[in-house]
């Protein structure tokens, strides 16, 4: 009976890169030692998404990821992917945390290459009777991690990057995907720039985020992370998205009211602490948030990737998300 | 007159083969055949004796005591003949990394596991399980090799306690008050962690330091620059006052990798900060 209502209220989600396995993780290191072969690699990624989508199917989710176990970094497959972008050796830091990424260098027009599908997700591992997910970074922040030195300024840029990952979304559209994720942290993150985000910024960054999207029939939600969203919500829910996401635990929501007919995706377990969130405080936080929205529904997800976690910590954080959102539904 | 921009060592320098392999495996003369060579280059004398000591070791500990300290030696002598201003500790040879060094040293602390540092690279990551405080000396037989072998002025790199927190999980320090915010909860987790860290692991280590003749200690911080909001600047602040607090010693600091404006906003608060401690 358990499971059959943990399917009949399936509002969580994963998004991003989820952590490998330690099993996983000796073999990558081996591999770079000179000592492992690369398929076994390959079978071990097999193996961790097969065993995340079990978890997602025990638990009752509908939409799926597949963890995106051989993903380097957030921004390498859609790097790998285009024209006119190269990664150097040079490695940045991931916004506050202890991780690192390979910093994309815009050397020329850019351009979507042929592309494997399987780059991004590994559709022949996952169950076709449910949806998949594919998070990427959304325009703005890929075009602001990056180094640019073709086009004359950041905002040829980002229109440059919206229309490229607008090709890749379409092609991974028709490749089976149904729900994309968008991840902007760089709207509410600020630390590493001097000046807030101003008017015509946030504009130029929205025009990009609805460039990216249009007329692909697919779900997309736009998901900020590692800082607060409050100013800039009543502007991401006028995209033609269905679904908003922000960072609970970074997001001071006791002053919002929220009318909407979109989705709220709360980020409301810790992708940066190990403490696994029990789920009966999961689901009174998010009825606490959902009296500040009139009209939108709840989805519960990680505030950002559990990559940031090791395997353990994120598995039983996935879980604890299918089982709040049980307890959320009987709540309401 | 002392030098406006004296060369200093601030951190590790790369591990021989010979000692890497030492560490786990009982060496033969052919695994030393580097060491020579390095041995004349270097100028240590008593290399042969050293060598004879080192392959003689029976238990693991021994063999691993006569390693370590010779591998400093080793240090020592390549940042001497370079002719750094200052020599550290001789490439912190003693040391496995930063991270893990201290923490396998603090009671309470848990290794949970891997999280990604950048491609295959990986870092083990822990989490506070209860009230920490130090089990035992972290630094100190590495300082006393040193203070025996060097022939420079030293310095002692260590590991500040904003890092270690910002690096760890805060598990048993939650933040307490549930009626704060959840960002506020965190940082007053935060706050409990670091105030625990200064006082029961870092200040007992510095303690020791100072009482065995350290006169310079580096407290290396790079996880301060990635933070330069005003919350997390204070706390730094305050957490970096609080450790070095009546020591008779000198003080640095040392970050990296910042964000964009990490040593902009870091130099804005150095005022803040005490350098130089008198008891």
């Amino acid at each position: 009976m358990k499971l059959q209502e943990y399917v009949m209220s399936p509002k969580a989600q994963l998004g991003g890169i989820y952590p490998r396995s330690e099993q996983l993780i000796e073999l990558t290191r081996s591999y770079d030692r000179a000592k492992t072969d690369l398929d076994t690699v390959k079978k071990q990624v097999e193996q961790d998404t097969l065993e995340l989508t079990e978890l997602q199917d025990d638990s009752g989710f509908e939409t799926f990821s597949d963890g995106a176990f051989a993903w380097q970094d957030q921004l390498r497959p859609i790097v790998e992917s285009l024209d006119g972008v190269t990664t150097g050796t040079r490695y940045d830091r991931w916004f506050d945390t202890n991780t690192f990424y390979k910093k994309p260098i815009v050397g020329g027009k850019i351009g979507v290459h042929p592309f494997e599908p399987k780059n991004f997700i590994r559709a022949d591992l996952l169950p076709r009777t449910k949806g998949w997910k594919v998070t990427l970074p959304g325009p703005y922040t890929f075009s602001e991690l990056s180094e640019n030195l073709y086009y004359p300024n950041q905002s040829n840029l980002l229109s440059a990057v919206a229309a490229a990952e607008h090709e890749i979304i379409k092609r991974l559209k028709d490749a089976g995907v149904s729900r994309f994720q968008l991840s902007e942290p760089c709207l509410v993150y600020r630390p590493y720039r001097e000046q807030a985000l101003g008017k015509s910024e946030l504009d130029n960054a929205l025009i990009a985020l609805r460039k990216t999207v249009d007329g692909i029939q697919a779900k997309f939600s736009v998901h900020t992370y590692f800082g607060d969203a409050t100013t800039i919500l009543p502007e991401l829910l006028k995209l033609p998205v269905d679904t908003v996401g922000f960072d609970l635990f970074e997001t001071d929501y006791s002053k919002l009211k929220i009318e909407t007919t979109k989705k709220l995706a709360l980020g409301i377990v810790d992708g940066r602490e190990s403490n696994a969130e029990n789920p009966k405080w999961i689901a009174e936080t998010a009825t606490r948030v959902s009296k500040h929205v009139i009209g939108g529904d709840i989805v519960l997800v990680p505030n950002s990737d559990l990559k940031f976690v090791p395997r353990k910590v994120a598995d039983i954080k996935a879980r604890a998300l299918a089982q709040a959102t049980r307890l959320f539904e009987e709540a309401r | 007159m002392s030098k406006l921009y004296p060369v200093q060592e601030i951190g590790s320098l790369a591990k021989p083969r010979w000692r890497t392999k030492g560490l786990t495996q009982p060496l033969s003369s052919k695994d030393l055949v580097e060491a020579e060579e390095w041995a004349q280059r270097l100028g240590i004398p008593d290399f042969q004796d050293r060598s004879k000591q080192l392959l003689a070791a029976q238990g693991l500990n021994d063999r691993v005591r006569e390693l370590l300290e010779l591998s400093t030696i080793y240090g020592l002598r390549l940042f001497e003949q370079t002719g750094l201003d200052n020599v550290g500790v001789g490439g912190e040879q003693q040391r496995v990394e930063m991270y893990e060094h201290v923490i396998r040293g603090v009671e309470g602390m848990r290794v949970l596991g891997h999280v990604q540092s950048f491609d295959f690279k990986y870092f083990n990551k822990a989490v506070a399980e209860s009230k920490i405080h130090r089990k035992h000396p972290i630094y100190l037989q590495e300082f006393l090799d040193v203070k025996k072998n060097a022939k420079g002025q030293l310095k002692v790199p260590i590991t500040g306690p904003y890092t270690l927190v910002d690096w760890s999980f805060s598990g048993h320090y939650s933040g307490g008050r549930t009626s704060l915010s959840l960002k506020k909860q965190k940082q007053e987790a935060k706050r409990e962690f670091l105030l625990d860290f200064v006082q029961q692991v870092i200040r007992p280590e510095i303690r020791d330091l100072v009482d065995a003749g350290a006169e310079w200690i580096q407290i290396d911080e790079p996880a301060i620059t990635t933070h330069p909001e005003p919350a997390d600047m204070d706390l730094f602040v305050e957490g970096w006052n609080e450790t070095v607090r009546g020591f008779n010693c000198k003080f640095s600091d040392h970050t990296c990798y910042p964000s964009q404006i990490g040593y902009k906003v870091l130099a804005q608060y150095c005022q803040q900060r005490q350098y130089k401690s008198r008891g």
